[in-house]
């Protein structure tokens, strides 16, 4: 069978070239016009199994639901009046520019650019007053009651203390109530800054308490921080998570809409985060740098084999020939597979790397018969007959590594094995129907010219180093055996690398700002999803969650609907309204009582403070130490803090009294006039009741489920990170998913699967020998080398300190089809050549693996200057796998040739 | 504070042979027999792991009498918590927590007792299981080898009043009595949600006692490992370490 074809292609390019190359120019065209319909899906769902339940889930909530934390626009500086200023007019700007309508199309939203459906810089002020305390528990009612239903300065504070020493008694319910603690200090913080800058003489704007009274009884609206250093804004995108490449411009736009902003404002930064601008920030890095780099390979392989052919012109068929094979490639993969994905991106590099060398053995075995003075036809025979064969074989077992990956179950290794495997095949094909022709119309041009053909030097020092190995067998065999057993004793080290970030290019502002975000927030955007069907499930499961202590915090439409018991919390509302009705008076700091309680109910707050802040630090809730020490310090540095001082001058009477009179008053008033808006209407919120846009965050374009967000208090970059709140989340709920779930499940799914990959391609490659050779000790001699190129690798890879990922796994299956053409070309011609050929053998195909070898290096050893990290690596395992693969053919395959000769040729 | 639970799952000598007949209930007097105690100090640290796998360790001296009915904690650092103080008396029924900074006394509600202390994995009365013979009813479920020891597994539901959990199973040494492990259920939990590890069983004075004890939250991957440091018993406490009217001073 392979005979017959190979005497077809011997036809083909002594007798009918113009058929070649008008079939080549065809399918090429047909192919290429395939290919212009491929698209690129770069999302991470596209690489896992689309029938696991995360999977499945994700892709539901991401088509039905908004994700507004794919955008996010963080905005910080010192002031966090002007970081409200700043907000304000970014979401402003955003709507006005950037929110599409209601009523358009998706073309429409394309071409006008208008790409988002929301803008969340703050709740709605107005609708959180009037909503706020119909929303909580009741016996959060009756806290908030007793806390306010005494609207003067010391009635304040003193239910403040009250509360806290009925409340925060221990660290565990300091733990359950954190989020509810952190929300209280933030508007304390200020509030006290205030009350000490007006005991000390300064004027407190009006504004500034108002403001003040808003933050300690609807809370702030805005998303800041806890050092109150920071604002975030959201951008829930109009445009499907799918259509990466709109995606990409939206955050273009972004970035060219707040550009005035950032001028305006130089003393602040404005920047983008979330997974949308990583993946922008990521194609801006690697971009043109990737371009460059890409030439600069193809350059250098350019000119290496130029330096080797003496001549232009063969590279540059070499490099037509398997031109013609990618396109074709694309073709395919077009009509089969329809997309690339973040693996498959890569077939061009991985082909050209593994399609060169079949061209190379082809051409210079043409070459080497030129230069013996046979004739074309002759030369063409030889070539096609009999590197073909090694050629073939070659390709075959590597194409068949690729094709058994598509046993695995996760898609990115099935399509990296299929396309990969097709690859091949068709690179195969390209090189063996064209290559030929257009070598044998080179010669034949040259020759009409009288030109002469060059002959290629040999190259000596390989079949010297073989011939001197092969003299000293035992001992290569032992230094290779400790190496060996080395190599597996470093990989068995080498860890996993569970932070995708680390993949990604360094110094990426984007990710930067992720882990800023963490610092100053506590907790992480990086958000997992679960839908129920109901608004009560909802709120039941969101405060299953709340309990959980690796969970920062939870959004769920049940915080914006009042709660089926809302009736008892009514009878507390009501009493709270008549007390800011009727019991509603200043208190009068001249009034020495007054100022006796009030130096005494401030004391009391610090001591409850410091007392919080202990149970804090033994409960480990790092947002409350962080939010009180501004306000206390530490132990060692309490009597300098704000709160102390505070409490020390109205003690000792050191106080601007009359103008405390002015804070207190206006305080009051606030308060009160707070306090009546917030009780005016006591009918109960409802689903209709909210906001739209706040409704859409939650409730899915159907209508048929809602949204709970659960945020990690940290970013999860390691395993045991990962697993700990995969635990915790599903020890609550089945089927919560989101990054955090997909990247826990894409590194096991490729750990378990990468391994099972390599298996499956070495017992493939292994049965093609088998079935190539038809003697399984010959079979397992060519196949030897393999084995000791991935532990060798891997050993390497322990010495650099690299760590294994789901990129560079992929390339172990690669090393092994790339690897194993040295061993079979080898051994073909020593076969070939009989008992004595050894070192003709070498000097023969060690020119053409040598070439393979030093392009496939040169291909792969230049994506370790890529900057994304991930592609550095895999650059790495795959220069030193090929190479490892080149020197243990030449060193330790005819040392066993040595030792084993003579079975080989008894039997045959 | 750790030290209650390691002074009551304490074995005192290992001169009593048991026969293998022995009942459940002949097996709880035992325990409670061999971790009876008149009074002891201890000096302890404990490690805190999260979830995240962030640590905290808290260093702290304790005073116990009559078996744990009354006992005093008093934490020594992180600097934040030093000269924290928690007092439990009535078997647990009573607590009070001092602040040395704010020298504030504050009592809590005996609800806290299932609450877990200082942020641990240990609550209250995991630190007062007192008598469990007078709080368990017990089903000898078979033996079992447990850290290299061969032990009764008994398991144990609450008597009403008596602790939160819906049960608890005890590997318990068959000739010494020593508690080596306990899982704990919550209610409705088919699987254990706690488990506590006692190990490095050595003598101090008359007794042998588990000086290292791990605590884990099987649901919420944190762990709390108890070490102690140097223990002693049968030392004399003067009765005002346990008055709460006390705790400044």
């Amino acid at each position: 069978m392979r005979n017959k074809i190979l005497e077809i292609l011997i036809h083909f390019a002594v007798n009918r070239r113009k058929i070649i190359y008008l079939s080549t120019a065809v399918i090429t065209v047909v192919m290429l016009i395939f290919s212009f319909f491929l698209k690129m899906d770069m999302r991470w769902t596209a690489l896992l199994p689309q029938n696991l339940p995360i999977v499945k889930q994700f892709v539901n909530i991401d088509t039905n639901f908004l994700q507004p934390a794919n955008m996010i626009i963080a905005v910080s500086g010192e002031d966090p009046v002007m970081l409200e200023k700043i907000t304000d007019e970014i979401t402003a700007l955003l709507n006005r520019e950037l929110v599409a309508d209601d009523d358009m199309s998706m073309d429409e939203i394309k071409s006008t650019g208008r790409y988002a459906r929301y803008i969340y810089g703050k709740l709605p002020e107005e609708w959180l007053e009037r909503n706020a305390l119909k929303l909580i528990k009741p016996y959060d009612t009756e806290r908030i009651g007793n806390i306010f239903s005494d609207s003067s300065l010391a009635g304040y504070l003193r239910g403040l203390n009250d509360d806290f020493e009925s409340e925060y008694t221990d660290a565990e319910n300091v733990a359950d109530q954190e989020r509810q603690i952190v929300s209280s200090l933030n508007g304390l913080e200020n509030f006290i800054n205030l009350m000490n800058k007006s005991v000390h003489g300064e004027d407190v704007p009006e504004i500034m308490i108002v403001r003040s009274v808003r933050d300690l009884t609807t809370g702030n609206p805005y998303m800041l921080s806890l050092d109150s250093k920071m604002a975030l804004i959201m951008v829930a995108s109009a445009i499907p998570s799918d259509d990466a490449q709109t995606m990409i411009l939206i955050d273009y736009r972004i970035e060219d809409i707040l550009r005035p902003l950032q001028q305006k404002y130089p003393e602040y930064r404005i920047e983008r985060t979330g997974m949308t601008a990583i993946g922008r920030d990521e194609m801006d890095s690697i971009g043109s740098y990737t371009a460059v780099l890409t030439f600069f390979t193809f350059v250098l392989i350019f000119i290496f084999l130029m330096w080797n052919y003496r001549s232009i012109t063969i590279p540059l068929l070499n490099l037509l020939g398997i031109t013609a094979g990618i396109i074709w490639t694309m073709g395919i993969i077009a009509i089969t597979i329809g997309t690339l994905n973040l693996i498959t991106s890569m077939m061009m590099i991985v082909l050209l790397g593994l399609g060169i060398d079949f061209t190379i053995h082809l051409s210079t075995r043409f070459q080497e018969e030129i230069s013996r003075g046979n004739s074309i036809e002759n030369a063409l025979r030889v070539t096609i007959r009999e590197t073909g064969k090694g050629v073939i074989t070659g390709a075959l077992t590597t194409s068949a590594a690729f094709y058994a990956l598509m046993i695995a179950d996760t898609p990115a290794i099935v399509q990296f094995g299929f396309c990969s495997g097709t690859g091949i095949l068709l690179t195969l094909l390209s090189g063996m129907w064209l290559l030929p022709a257009f070598l044998a119309s080179r010669i034949q041009s040259k020759l009409a010219k009288g030109k002469e053909v060059r002959k290629i030097k040999d190259l000596k020092s390989i079949s010297v180093i073989a011939v001197f190995m092969n003299r000293h067998s035992g001992r290569v065999v032992a230094v290779s055996v400790i190496l060996f057993i080395l190599g597996i004793w470093g990989g068995s080290k080498i860890d996993w690398e569970w932070n995708f970030m680390n993949l990604e290019p360094e110094g990426l502002r984007s990710i930067g700002l992720m882990d800023e975000i963490v610092d100053r927030y506590k907790l992480s955007v990086t958000t997992s999803m679960l839908t129920v069907p109901g608004i009560e499930e909802s709120r039941k499961l969101s405060s299953q969650f709340k309990a959980k202590n690796v969970v920062g915090d939870v959004n769920d439409i049940s915080q914006y609907i009042s709660r089926p018991d809302f009736d008892e919390a009514l009878v507390h509302l009501k009493n709270l309204k008549v007390s800011a009705r009727s019991d509603f008076k200043f208190s009068d700091p001249d009034n020495p009582d007054i100022r006796q309680q009030l130096a005494e109910e401030t004391d009391r707050l610090w001591a409850n403070l410091v007392e919080i802040q202990a149970l804090s630090v033994t409960g480990g809730q790092d947002r409350i130490v962080e939010k009180i020490s501004s306000l206390i310090g530490d132990r060692d540095t309490r009597d300098n803090s704000v709160m102390r001082k505070l409490a020390d001058d109205l003690l000792n009477g050191n106080a601007d009294w009359k103008n405390l009179k002015s804070f207190s008053d206006t305080f009051s008033h606030a308060l009160n006039e707070k306090i009546l808006r917030m009780t005016e209407n006591l009918d109960p919120v409802k689903e209709n009741d909210i906001p739209k846009d706040i409704l859409a965050q939650f409730k899915s374009k159907k209508g048929d489920s809602y949204l709970i967000h659960i945020l990690p208090k940290k970013n999860l970059y390691t395993r045991k990170d990962l697993e700990s709140f995969q635990s915790v989340v599903s020890s609550v709920a089945k089927g919560v998913t989101g990054n955090p779930q997909l990247i826990l499940k894409m590194n096991t799914e490729t750990m378990r699967e990468g391994g099972k990959a390599v298996l499956a391609a070495a017992i493939a490659i292994f049965f093609l020998l088998l079935v190539d050779f038809k003697r399984p000790l010959i079979a397992l001699l060519t196949f030897l080398p393999l084995f000791g190129s991935i532990s060798l690798t891997l050993g390497i890879m322990y010495i650099f300190k690299q760590k294994f990922n789901y990129i560079n796994m992929i390339a172990l299956p690669v090393i092994l089809g790339i690897g194993i053409d040295d061993g079979v070309h080898l051994m073909h011609r020593y076969l070939e050549g009989g008992r004595e050929s050894l070192e003709k053998s070498c000097e023969s195909v060690g020119r053409a693996i040598f070439l393979t070898t030093v392009t496939t290096m040169l291909g792969f050893g230049c994506l370790m200057f890529y900057l994304m990290r991930g592609m550095a690596s895999m650059g790495f395992v795959l220069f030193f796998g090929v190479g490892f693969c080149f020197l243990i053919t030449i060193t330790l395959l005819p040392a066993l040739i040595k030792i084993f000769d003579k079975i080989i040729f008894r039997k045959k | 504070m750790r030290n209650m639970i390691i002074l009551l799952i304490a074995a005192a000598a290992l001169a009593f042979p048991v026969s293998a007949e022995m009942s459940a209930s002949e097996i709880l007097k035992k325990i409670d027999l061999q971790e009876s105690f008149r009074s002891n100090y201890a000096v302890m640290k404990q490690i805190i792991t999260t979830s995240g796998g962030s640590k905290r360790t808290l260093e702290m001296k304790a005073w116990a009498v009559n078996n744990g009915d009354r006992q005093l904690s008093e934490y020594l650092s992180p600097p934040d918590v030093r000269g924290q103080k928690i007092l439990m008396t009535d078997d647990g029924d009573n607590i009070w927590m001092y602040n040395a900074e704010t020298r504030r006394t504050r009592k809590l509600g005996s609800s806290m007792k299932s609450k877990k202390v200082m942020g641990s994995d240990f609550t209250y009365e995991d630190q007062n299981m007192g008598n469990i013979s007078t709080k368990y009813s017990a089903v000898l479920k078979g033996t079992e080898n447990f850290g290299g020891a061969e032990c009764y597994v008994l398991e144990l539901k609450p008597l009403p009043n008596g602790p939160s959990y819906s049960k608890i199973v005890i590997w318990v040494g068959k000739t010494d009595f020593i508690t080596r492990k306990i899982d704990f259920y919550e209610k409705g939990g088919t699987s254990p949600f706690k488990r506590l590890v006692m190990e490095d069983i050595r003598k101090a004075g008359s007794k042998n006692v588990p000086f290292k004890m791990t605590m884990r939250n099987l649901q919420e991957n944190t762990e709390t490992v108890t070490i102690i440091t140097e223990i002693k018993y049968d030392i004399n406490i003067p009765d005002s370490y346990f008055k709460s009217s006390a705790l400044g001073r």
